[in-house]
């Protein structure tokens, strides 16, 4: 025991050790050159296969944007107003929910925060992609009421939405200036284009149930923006969505979201 | 604008890489268990076959169910509950002693159940007998 201990404490073991490390990463360096020589004369399918992709990929991607110029990117935070519009009739479970309590049926106040690229399609036409994190608290609105029997009533639903989320939101917007007032200093545009809500809240048990939850709401956009002098911009976007891919209980998501967006380069 | 575009797509991916959503599993045990837990139940109407009686305003039966998984009702029977999903029903078991220790297990077929709301059913001798009880906590 105490042979090994005085061996492996011995400083001469620690540079023995260092020196064959240093040599075997030497020779594995001149190994490794000789590989490399040799796989100059080798065929390599994988490996070319994916310096081809990564080339033909980059191609993609510098000619899917070239045609998006005079770019500038601006964040941007909002108020967002939210109310779900809840399709309830053909849905039936072993749980009742009162309408009493959880149908409010008025825009409730969230809020969201994002970046957007603003820019010019082939040169002429105003576009803008939008990326934003939002924070949700729905309004709902159920279409029908159920009953429970014969002396307790009729203003119940067996499902109850979740009204508490949190959602990434992807948007491509035309922009079309609209004739009004002096140009040069302000413009008013109407904006139109699709997006999508992709809930990133986990949902409730209650949502957790026989397919309901809705994961996604695709949208229709409609809105108002107005530049001041480049300084800010104001919108007013209002946006209506449904979860066509996810939740078996269709259910209309309306936003409207009022905030203001600077330039990055103004604030960074 | 490549530059622009890959800041902004390299930042979508960041933030969807953990978003990902998870559900709650056996999410009806869980949502019964909630509802049902530390209340007390009280009958209010019960329908039996063509034969129907309302409790409302009387002293009735009523049952509390803890949420250490025990009941105790008001005939003196005391024990655990549980729930469970069969063919789509589900179902709580209640397994208990009464006052003079005689063993009392039953199951029910929970029809709907709120936090407020309970109907359950069970079928003796073919006939569907229909529980409406109320909480009042």
């Amino acid at each position: 025991m105490t042979i090994k201990k005085t061996f492996f404490n011995s400083k001469i073991v620690y540079i023995i050790l260092i020196f064959l490390i240093s040599s075997f990463n030497i020779l594995h360096a001149q190994d490794s050159t000789f590989v490399n020589k040799d796989s100059l004369y080798l065929k390599h399918p994988f490996k070319d296969w994916v310096a081809k992709s990564k080339r033909s990929i980059i191609q993609s991607w510098s000619n899917g944007f070239k045609n998006y110029t005079h770019n500038t990117s601006h964040v941007f935070s909002s108020l967002n107003l939210s109310i779900q519009d809840i399709d309830n009739s053909s849905y039936t479970s072993h749980f009742n929910y009162s309408l009493k309590d959880y149908n409010s049926n008025v825009y409730k106040p969230g809020y969201n925060v994002g970046f957007r690229v603003d820019g010019l399609y082939k040169d002429k036409r105003p576009y803008s992609f939008i990326f934003s994190f939002n924070k949700l608290t729905t309004g709902t609105n159920y279409q029908t009421a159920s009953s429970l029997g014969p002396i307790i009533g009729s203003s119940f639903t067996s499902y109850k939405v979740d009204d508490h989320l949190s959602t990434l939101f992807f948007a491509y917007h035309r922009r079309f200036l609209l004739p009004i007032a002096d140009k040069n200093k302000y413009k008013f545009y109407f904006i139109a284009g699709p997006s999508i809500h992709w809930v990133v809240s986990s949902p409730s048990a209650d949502n957790s149930m026989n397919k309901t939850f809705a994961k996604s709401f695709i949208n229709g956009d409609l809105g108002l923006e107005f530049d001041n002098k480049s300084y800010y911009t104001i919108f007013v976007h209002h946006k209506t969505g449904k979860n066509f891919f996810s939740g078996n209980i269709p259910i209309v998501l309306n936003n409207l979201e009022i905030g203001m967006m600077v330039k990055t380069r103004d604030i960074f | 604008m490549k530059r622009i575009l890959n800041i902004y797509l390299v930042t979508i991916l960041w933030i969807s890489s953990f978003a990902c959503t998870k559900q709650v599993e056996n999410a009806d045990l869980v949502v019964a268990q909630n509802m049902i837990q530390d209340k007390t139940w009280y009958l209010d109407y019960y329908i039996n076959g063509s034969q129907q009686k309302t409790y409302t305003g009387q002293a009735t039966y009523f049952i509390n169910f803890l949420k250490n998984l025990t009941t105790k009702d008001s005939d003196g029977v005391t024990g655990t509950y549980s729930f469970s999903v069969n063919n789509n029903n589900l179902l709580v078991h209640v397994m208990g002693k009464t006052n003079a220790s005689a063993n009392a297990e039953y199951f029910y077929t929970v029809e709907s159940i709120g936090q407020k709301y309970m109907v359950m059913s069970v079928i003796i001798n073919g006939t569907t007998i229909k529980y409406y009880y109320s909480s009042r906590d």
